[in-house]
């Protein structure tokens, strides 16, 4: 199988921010020619939005829907994020191409 | 079971304990979608997560003062609604070396326990396996 896009998908308040994983994922996007995306969900949404994940052109950071609402925060305006549902997770896992790790 | 009905597009290990953090709840919504597009899900469900499909488990989550009239599924009743749902594509394992490790036994029917050691030959059946949380 030939793996051409990355989707890590984190809940966790420690997944994201300054000192996170993160940066280990700009470091494979920059060394794959395939999208690298980046869904959080939960707590790892708030701490985005309190401290950004690191932002590079080449990951792409996706916002769990449902977290925002029940946040009551707007689904629009982010620069460093777009908003997103489980049913991207569903396609990526249906994606051979896709490689989801779900930590 | 033959080989045909136990074979799954995907494979989904939930692991761990399951009110952690939004892992489960993400992973129900994952699964139902997964569903939808026809795929066939197998739910392998190791350590606390055995607990989820427990007989005893309750169906709705507790009211809440701020709105009372309003009830919410609770996680075990969700999963018993997708089982009931998507009987033909969902099949739901409890790993049984953890269930009893927890004396969590008294599973609702619809839900099979299988040994830790089985769980190769199902992963090595379909197209995809996924974990969910840390071990």
């Amino acid at each position: 199988m030939q793996t051409d896009s990355w989707l890590f998908v984190h809940a966790r308040r420690s997944s994201v921010g300054g000192d996170s994983l993160a940066g280990v994922y700009v470091a494979l996007a920059k060394g794959t020619k395939g999208r690298v995306r980046l869904y959080l969900s939960g707590a790892a949404v708030s701490e985005h939005l309190l401290e950004p994940t690191p932002h590079s052109p080449h990951v792409r950071v996706l916002l769990d829907r449902i977290t925002l609402q029940r946040l009551g925060t707007p689904e629009g305006g982010y620069e460093t994020a777009c908003v997103a549902d489980s049913s991207t997770i569903a396609d990526a896992i249906l994606d051979q191409n896709c490689r989801v790790v779900w930590r | 079971m033959n080989s045909r009905e136990d074979s799954r597009d995907v494979v989904i290990v939930l692991a761990g304990a399951p009110f952690q953090d939004d892992s489960l709840g993400l992973a129900l919504r994952t699964i139902a979608d997964l569903m939808t597009r026809g795929a066939r899900v197998h739910v392998w469900a190791c350590g606390f997560a055995t607990w989820l499909t427990q007989a005893h488990a309750p169906h709705k989550k507790p009211r809440g003062a701020m709105d009372w009239e309003q009830v919410y599924p609770s996680a075990a009743g969700t999963i018993s609604e997708l089982l009931t749902k998507h009987a033909e594509m969902l099949l739901w394992t409890a790993c049984r070396t953890c269930s009893e490790e927890r004396n969590l036994t008294n599973r609702v029917p619809e839900v099979k326990m299988r040994l830790a050691t089985q769980m190769r030959r199902h992963f090595d059946r379909a197209h995809t396996v996924l974990t969910v949380g840390t071990t």
